[in-house]
């Protein structure tokens, strides 16, 4: 008898998830939809969602790219003016341009300076200076050592004028996990001796 | 022989189309990854980014369910992919930011390094899910 009355239960509670299965009309649609179609329904729900996001990290990561190549590309560094200080100092102003809209970091700026192709020493400034989405100028202040300040008096002593060259890198840091890249510098300055 | 214009051949040539342009955009977002390194901001796992072609063909055979299609759809991925793929990676020199000759060398060298890499993965793929699934 118990069992017969849990048969019974069984049937109606099958018969009411039937008619529910009946009254929900996207689960009729599936289910009228035929065998071989519902794995490319399947296929195509899942592919979609995994290139939708795929959409989302390419057109990202891409941004980044060009943003990324338009803060060291177009970053400058020129030399917008150089200034002799003293017997033995030498203030140098670069000009830095970041169009991008990141906010990077100029960890070093490290120059070679040279005055009518005479070497006058290896200057930098190791330095965390910030550089957001705009124009800065930063000045390195070059101290020349007494073995290369012979080259510089006699420059100016003889010379009329003094064509400068500086020549180095500047170390920029992206905000992408600490990256660093470093931006090259080539620049001519004329001075009267 | 059935006629290949009528609607539903047509709706099946659309669903296919789209399926295979999903499964490029998949792949190539692996490699772009892959070669931006930390600019991209998908997180950096090499073996996923060789096998994914991989995953592609297989995917690419069981909506197809038939092995010379999905042949030619395999290769039709790989081929969307690389395209895609330099596509990314020339998007500065297009937006005028770096040189044009310079990246136009390096977004067709990853393009065809990036096809000998996919196209026997993603063929792999395709047969293993040939071998598992038979039409």
């Amino acid at each position: 008898m118990t069992d017969m009355n849990t048969e019974d239960t069984d049937t109606k509670t099958n018969t009411k998830t039937t008619d529910t299965i009946k009254q929900s009309p996207y689960l009729s649609t599936l289910k009228s939809t035929p065998p071989s179609l519902k794995p490319k329904i399947i296929l195509t729900v899942l592919v979609t969602l995994l290139a939708a996001a795929s959409f989302y990290t390419l057109y990202t990561s891409t941004s980044n790219y060009v943003e990324a190549a338009k803060a060291t590309h177009r970053l400058g560094g020129q030399l917008t003016s150089l200034e002799v200080a003293g017997e033995s100092t030498v203030l140098l102003t670069f000009h830095f341009n970041n169009t991008s809209s990141l906010d990077i970091v100029i960890q070093t700026i490290a120059v070679n300076v040279y005055a009518n192709g005479k070497f006058l020493g290896n200057f930098d400034r190791r330095e965390r200076i910030s550089l957001p989405p705009g124009e800065a100028d930063i000045t390195l202040t070059a101290e020349i050592h007494p073995v290369y300040m012979d080259n510089l008096t006699l420059e100016q002593t003889y010379s009329e004028i003094i064509l400068w060259f500086i020549t180095g890198g500047v170390v920029v840091e992206l905000p992408f996990e600490e990256m660093t890249v470093t931006v090259s510098i080539q620049e001519y300055w004329v001075t009267e001796g | 022989m059935p006629n290949p214009f009528t609607l539903k051949t047509f709706k099946t040539f659309v669903w296919e189309a789209v399926y295979i342009i999903f499964l490029s955009i998949i792949l190539a977002n692996y490699w772009v990854g892959f070669y931006l390194g930390r600019i991209s901001i998908l997180p950096l796992i090499v073996p996923l980014t060789y096998f994914m072609a991989s995953i592609c063909g297989f995917l690419a055979y069981l909506f197809i369910k038939s092995i010379r299609r999905a042949f030619y759809a395999t290769i039709l991925i790989c081929v969307l992919a690389c395209i895609i793929t330099a596509l990314s990676l020339f998007m500065p020199a297009y937006l005028g930011v770096v040189d044009m000759e310079v990246s136009i060398y390096i977004s067709l060298r990853v393009a065809i390094i990036m096809f000998i890499y996919v196209f026997p993965f993603g063929m792999g793929g395709c047969m293993v899910a040939a071998y598992l699934f038979p039409d």
